[in-house]
């Protein structure tokens, strides 16, 4: 089979670590079908590219695993010496998952349905395809040894062959590690003594603190809490997203788990929304923080604000603007003449008008039009009192109190009159 | 015929009788108590005699936009006072003769001395002084010189509430 574009991207980040590659190599994978989902964001994470990069290369088919080709490269052919000289009690990641877990021995029937402990080392070495065996030989659950090992080795049940360290386990191992010659000699001492597995494993992923990994493992404390609902809802971070996908594909139990929990929320929606129906539910709130009357708006006063429209429009007056469009429907009767008196007397006319005479020619001599110098002026009180124009009248001297304060003010106009204002108790 | 004869005969009376009426002016004034002296040649006369100080009161406010009727004649000249309602609560009238002085009781326990300084047939020079009745000092001492039956205004002195007194003052002779 040749090469595709995604594969030579890979290929050069795992073997330069070519870092131009890697948006490549992302974008090619994001869409790429034979990776599972979970795993088509690891080179998102820039730590460890290349073994992420290598161990998408092992999953594509193409090249070798990194902790293969350690373990070949660190095995070699010359273990059985070291195998045998080494019993298990020395081992150093069995040393080292003891002193982090305590003296405490786990058993692997305790923890066969419940240490995900392949998917954690395989996490945190970047697809050790060896890690069930490491598991196995530290003393974990079986199952998992098995799953993990049908896993890397491919549909190869070699769970007896654990258990009793035959040679189908090798093969196995050998179906995984590809051409790893010494995986027999290994094999054989998964269950006693694994120093070169654990060399191998030390190489290829690194200076992993294999015990941390082992025991977050164990307790579960490697996932936060809530994570099956954090991986739903897309909360999480991309790593552990990815770990907790993995243990998901794992589990047929979790699987279940978590289609039961996505379909709980549509249905609890639905529930909610067919028995609340249309409610409103402002009243309720409003209730529950203690307001008395949900209606009540704070500091709003009708009465003031009709007040206030009320003085600022003042009164209209629509009368008028009614009685223009009213139209009448009929003319205003016509008065009826008076009738003429029959015993009118036309002397009585001539004589009230000699009457009105006589009174209108007495009575000029009673009425002031044009006062003038050198006559007084007709006491006709207020109305008849006229005011000094500006060049009729002259203030000659002022003065007035320290508490006073007096200003002397000439209209404007033909009829204009002055006046001395006087502001008590005020002084400028 | 009679009616219209009537008629005819009222009308005639009406016009002979009104006719002085409408030809000219009354008859001579009334007797004037200054009596003029002689004048020398375009120079004021000198007036003897008493002359008439008249005051009106007129209270000021904004509680009420009352105008009394009587005071509808000078209301052109009280509105620049900025003032709703105008009510003539009281009136002074007295004669003074030239050197002499005459007061006023006004509104608020005040007084108001008009002194006669000088008088001529074009104008009279008065010295008014205001007395608030909390001293001997007046609130104000001015001289002013008016024509003849010409008046001005004093206002401003303080009236209950915001409520203030304006005094129209007239020189009649």
């Amino acid at each position: 089979m040749g090469m595709t574009r995604l594969e030579d991207w890979l290929r050069r980040i795992a073997e330069d670590g070519d870092a131009a590659a890697v948006d490549a190599a992302r974008a090619l994978l994001r869409t790429d079908e034979r990776i599972p989902e979970e795993l088509r964001y690891v080179l998102d994470d820039p730590e460890d590219r290349p073994g992420a990069a290598d161990a998408l290369l092992f999953l594509l088919g193409e090249g070798e695993s990194l902790v293969a080709e350690a373990i070949r490269a660190e095995a070699g052919s010359a273990m059985d010496d070291d195998l045998t000289a080494n019993p298990i009690e020395g081992v150093p990641v069995a040393d080292a998952v003891r002193a982090e877990a305590g003296t405490t021995r786990i058993s692997g029937a305790w923890l066969a349905d419940a240490i995900p402990v392949d998917e954690a080392i395989r996490a945190e070495a970047g697809l050790v395809d060896v890690a069930d065996a490491v598991a196995g030989a530290l003393g974990f659950g079986i199952p998992m040894v098995q799953g993990a090992l049908r896993w890397g080795a491919g549909a190869v049940d070699v769970a007896e062959a654990v258990v009793g360290a035959g040679p189908p386990v090798a093969a196995a191992v050998r179906a995984s590690a590809g051409r790893v010659e010494i995986a027999a000699s290994v094999l054989v001492k998964v269950g006693v003594d694994v120093p070169p597995v654990s060399h191998a494993v030390r190489d290829a992923a690194g200076t992993v603190a294999v015990a941390d990994v082992v025991m977050a493992g164990i307790v579960g404390a490697d996932l936060p809490e809530g994570w099956m609902a954090g991986v739903l809802d897309r909360e999480l971070p991309d790593a552990v997203h990815v770990k907790a996908a993995s243990r998901i594909a794992a589990s047929s139990l979790l699987g279940a788990e978590l289609t039961g929990l996505a379909s709980a929320g549509t249905r609890l929606r639905a529930a909610v929304e067919a028995g609340a129906g249309t409610v409103s539910l402002w009243d309720g709130v409003a209730k529950s923080i203690g307001i008395a009357d949900p209606e009540a708006v704070t500091g709003w006063d009708g009465a003031a604000v009709r007040a206030a429209v009320l003085d600022e429009a003042g009164s209209v007056d629509v009368v008028r603007r009614v009685m223009a469009k009213v139209r009448r429907s009929s003319a205003a009767p016509s008065e009826r003449p008076e009738p003429r008196p029959a015993n009118s007397a036309y002397w009585v006319a001539a004589a009230v008008a000699v009457a009105a005479t006589i009174l209108i020619v007495f009575g000029f001599s009673g009425i002031e039009r044009m006062p003038s110098p050198g006559r007084p002026a007709p006491d006709m009180g207020a109305p008849g009192m006229v005011f000094a124009k500006a060049d009729e009248i002259r203030v000659d001297d002022l003065n007035y109190a320290d508490d006073a304060t007096v200003q002397v003010i000439q209209e404007d106009g033909a009829d204009a009159a002055m006046i001395i204002w006087v502001d008590e108790g005020k002084t400028l | 015929m009679i009616r219209r004869f009537s008629l005819y005969l009222a009308t005639a009376a009406m016009l002979v009788i009104s006719a002085p009426a409408l030809a000219g002016p009354p008859g001579p004034p009334p007797v004037n108590p200054a009596r003029v002296a002689e004048p020398k040649e375009g120079e004021p006369k000198k007036v003897t005699g008493k002359v008439q100080i008249e005051i009106l009161c007129v209270r000021a406010t904004n509680t009420t936009s009352n105008v009394d009727p009587k005071l509808q004649g000078i209301m052109q000249h009280l509105r620049i006072l900025k003032y709703k309602g105008f009510d003539l609560i009281d009136e002074h009238d007295s004669e003074v003769s030239s050197g002499h002085d005459v007061s006023f009781d006004i509104e608020g326990g005040r007084k108001l001395q008009v002194e006669l300084l000088d008088v001529n047939d074009v104008q009279a020079k008065i010295r008014m002084r205001m007395f608030s009745g909390k001293g001997s000092s007046p609130t104000l001492d001015t001289t002013v010189s008016v024509h003849r039956n010409r008046a001005f205004i004093v206002a401003g002195p303080k009236m209950e509430g915001d409520d203030v007194l304006i005094l129209p003052v007239r020189v009649k002779y």
